[in-house]
């Protein structure tokens, strides 16, 4: 069931009614009505992942329990890394499993040994790495004692398959999830209304802006070989739009279908192309992801004290693994590498650079952040062209394409009638990525909507087209 | 809550006002409309599509109505880049028009030769490609654009495809089209194309600074039971028309093809296999350099002046 489909709506209004039928009080039959909600929603893509999630949440529901109830260290620190090996081996088994033995066969082959070990056709679940890293990172804080484990298996459960943000984030930490739904929630208006727009602004980004683009993306990386370098460099940066309107769309809509059951998700996405530089790119883009592995991986290998090599080490093996959490291909790894590169450039030599702009050479600062934002674009342009392409070789194709043919004709030009007016919107909307409409009067704000909402109507696939971020 | 509901339906009734009042400007308009469209619906604008042929097409039959004798040219991209109409018409005397759009399997030509034949009964000639390349594909892009696109007064081609197409916006944006088909087709502008103009006799693209694609070796041996029935269906009209059908089957490179699947549904066919093409003139599996289309399109007409 997708967000951008008729079954959805139709699921959404009747869950919606219900859960506020129930009445605030009954907060337990409320949980209990969220959690069946987001059973069905999930089993709606097949019925077989439920037994997945319902262990996954069993597992670290007792674990956790198993953790607090004891204070020997070694008996806590043995559940907390149970839990942690069996998220990860799930997550491992059912997402690397084919691409660590084709590596494997491709490598016996490179030697000249013949390696032909069968791979099993199996399917990846779906949200499995989102809800995996919301279940690891409950029993790691139960186990650091930042918060308590929880002696409620339904309002755990919910935690784990809240259906907004089950299938492709953001990753909710249990210490503000979870009080939440163990206290009692009250019907706000203003809540409400926030939801119902970031829902239409959602669906904007993704039908309108992220599908309508995702066509002249999918001809420009599929038959590179008859698009000119100008053609593939607008596809790139067609795709960067589009990863970011289809993700970014989904988050908009997770936050605000929450929000109508008066519950706060964290934020995902502030406007990270206007990020001047790629630290702060990554403060701002896919930020649950980013803080979980800043807290659950860069911080336990000791963060950026100690030695510039460990520092540097630190960084590039969360890159690395950020990388790989996309998905099971080199493709990934090179688009991590590369970001960790540019990030170590960044921290250890950004600042001098920008100093010298500005005091030696006495640049305008709005000159200077201007030339970050544009060049900090350049560099995720090229990352975006890796990291969609299938693989090293077809990127790299597409890149010297890009680079060695870039002064021809460009086709797909016609696709700058989104791009423009969606930069331009953005810009306007950028201080606040929870609340983006903002018109004072009723009339025009009423119009906005409207217009909205006919775009979405036209652009709309009646079984809605999917997610990028689904497949991670 | 009460406030958030009746501030719901505020929204719901100014909603419907509006969308009336949109309704009403299409209606209204016909130039601002298409250039919108053009931003809009940009899927059912890429190449092949039949978003300015269709136009293109009924001017032509209006145009040449009356004059003998002439033909269509139906069938995917394999028809619309590989067969140049204006070689045809000069090698043949016979006034061809192409009409094949990407991905136009057989279900859509025989919805497309419906709707043709319901205005213009006057064809005199059919060459009909069964490419092998879309034998197993469902009713897709070229008829979905069919009915969206086409702007001639309604008749039940259109809705049929609409009502046979799913999961697709076809459904959402029948109702725009049917508001759309009630303004008047002469105001409807004929523009140049995509990639190149295609003005009087449909198009022939082609190109030439495609770098040539590996291809891999493929079977085509089934075809759906869905193309199989339009293909029978496109017999009985041409039958009830008389109309001179011949049927191309042109070969992709690389290709194992099984001829029986089409030389058990029509009496008699030819192939690309005569022709002298080699695989370099291909830049794909079954898209061809202008060489080869000049090969290619020599060739149906010498078979056709020796079969009319």
């Amino acid at each position: 069931m997708l967000f951008n489909s008729i079954d959805f709506a139709v699921f959404l209004i009747i869950v919606y009614a219900l859960y506020w039928a129930v009445g605030s009080r009954r907060v337990q039959l409320q949980n209990l009505l969220l959690l069946s909600a987001s059973y069905v929603f999930y089993g709606w893509w097949d019925w077989r992942f439920l037994a997945l999630i319902s262990f996954t949440t069993l597992y670290d529901y007792c674990a956790a329990i198993c953790i607090g109830n004891t204070q020997n260290r070694q008996v806590r620190k043995l559940w907390m890394i149970s839990s942690v090996i069996i998220n990860l081996g799930i997550l491992c088994f059912f997402k690397y499993f084919n691409f660590f033995i084709q590596s494997w066969i491709d490598m016996l082959h490179a030697f000249g040994y013949d390696g032909s070990v069968a791979t099993l056709n199996i399917i990846l679940p779906v949200g499995i790495s989102f809800y995996t890293f919301q279940a690891m990172s409950y029993t790691i804080d139960v186990y650091h004692e930042r918060i308590k484990p929880s002696k409620n298996l339904i309002s755990f459960a919910t935690y784990i398959s809240f259906f907004p943000q089950l299938v492709a984030g953001p990753i909710e930490r249990a210490s503000r999830f979870l009080p939440q739904v163990q206290n009692r929630r009250i019907f706000s208006y203003k809540q409400s209304v926030e939801g119902l727009r970031l829902i239409l602004w959602g669906l904007f980004k993704k039908v309108v802006i992220a599908d309508s683009l995702s066509i002249a993306v999918e001809q420009v990386f599929s038959y590179y070989y008859a698009e000119t370098g100008s053609s593939i460099m607008l596809g790139a940066i067609m795709f960067t739009i589009q990863i970011y309107c289809d993700f970014s769309g989904y988050s908009d809509i997770a936050i605000g279908t929450a929000k109508l059951f008066g519950i706060e998700l964290s934020s995902n996405f502030r406007f990270p192309y206007f990020s001047k530089n790629i630290v702060e790119f990554w403060r701002r883009w896919h930020i649950s992801l980013s803080q979980w592995f800043r807290d659950y991986v860069f911080i336990p290998l000791g963060g950026s004290r100690g030695k510039r090599s460990k520092v540097i080490r630190n960084i590039i093996i969360v890159f690395l693994l950020s990388g790989l959490w996309h998905g099971a291909n080199w493709t990934f790894v090179v688009w991590g590498a590369l970001h960790g590169a540019v990030y170590l450039m960044y921290v250890y030599y950004g600042k001098q650079i920008s100093n010298y702009a500005l005091q030696t050479l006495k640049l305008p600062a709005f000159l200077i952040a201007a030339s970050g934002i544009v060049l900090n674009s350049a560099v995720l342009v090229v990352s975006w062209v890796i990291f969609r392409a299938e693989s090293i070789d077809k990127a790299y194709l597409l890149l010297k394409k890009m680079t060695l043919m870039l002064f021809t004709p460009m086709k797909h030009t016609e696709m700058l009638w989104y791009i423009i007016p969606f930069i331009v919107i953005e810009y306007l909307i950028r201080n606040d990525e929870r609340n983006p409409i903002r018109i004072k009067y009723r009339l025009p704000r009423y119009l906005f909507y409207s217009i909205l909402i006919i775009l979405i109507m036209i652009h709309g696939e009646d079984n809605g087209e999917q997610f990028i971020y689904f497949q991670f | 809550m009460r406030v958030f509901l009746k501030n719901i339906i505020w929204f719901v009734c100014f909603f419907a006002l509006f969308y009336l009042l949109v309704m009403f400007i299409t209606l209204c308009s016909t130039y601002f409309t298409a250039e919108v469209e053009k931003v809009l619906f940009v899927n059912t604008q890429a190449g092949g599509s039949n978003y300015y042929r269709i136009p293109d097409a009924k001017k032509w039959l209006k145009d040449t109505s009356g004059t003998q004798p002439r033909g269509l040219l139906l069938g995917s991209s394999t028809v619309y880049r590989n067969i140049n109409p204006y070689l045809l018409s000069e090698r043949t005397g016979i006034n061809f028009f192409n009409q094949g759009s990407s991905n136009q399997t057989l279900e859509a030509s025989y919805v497309i030769l419906k709707d043709i034949l319901n205005e213009h009964n006057d064809i005199d000639y059919l060459l009909l490609d069964v490419s092998p390349v879309l034998w197993e594909v469902g009713i897709n892009v070229a008829a979905i654009d069919w009915g969206v696109n086409n702007r001639t007064p309604m008749t039940t081609v259109p809705f049929e495809l609409v009502c046979r197409s799913s999961g697709v916006k076809v459904k959402r944006l029948y109702l725009y089209n049917i508001v759309k088909r009630l303004v008047p087709i002469g105001k409807d502008q004929i523009q140049p194309g995509f990639f190149t103009t295609y003005y009087g006799k449909g198009w022939v693209q082609v190109n030439n600074n495609t770098p040539r694609e590996n291809v891999e070796q493929k079977e085509y041996s089934s075809i759906s039971p869905v193309n199989k029935e339009a293909l029978l269906g496109i017999l009985d009209l041409v039958k009830q028309h008389s109309i001179h059908l011949f049927v191309y089957l042109s070969y992709p490179v690389k290709a194992e093809v099984d001829e029986k699947v089409i030389s058990d549904i029509v009496p008699s066919y030819f192939t690309s296999k005569g022709a002298g093409l080699t695989d370099t003139m291909y830049y794909d599996s079954h898209h061809m350099y202008e060489v080869g289309v000049k090969i290619n399109s020599e060739w149906i007409a010498s078979y056709i002046n020796s079969h009319k």
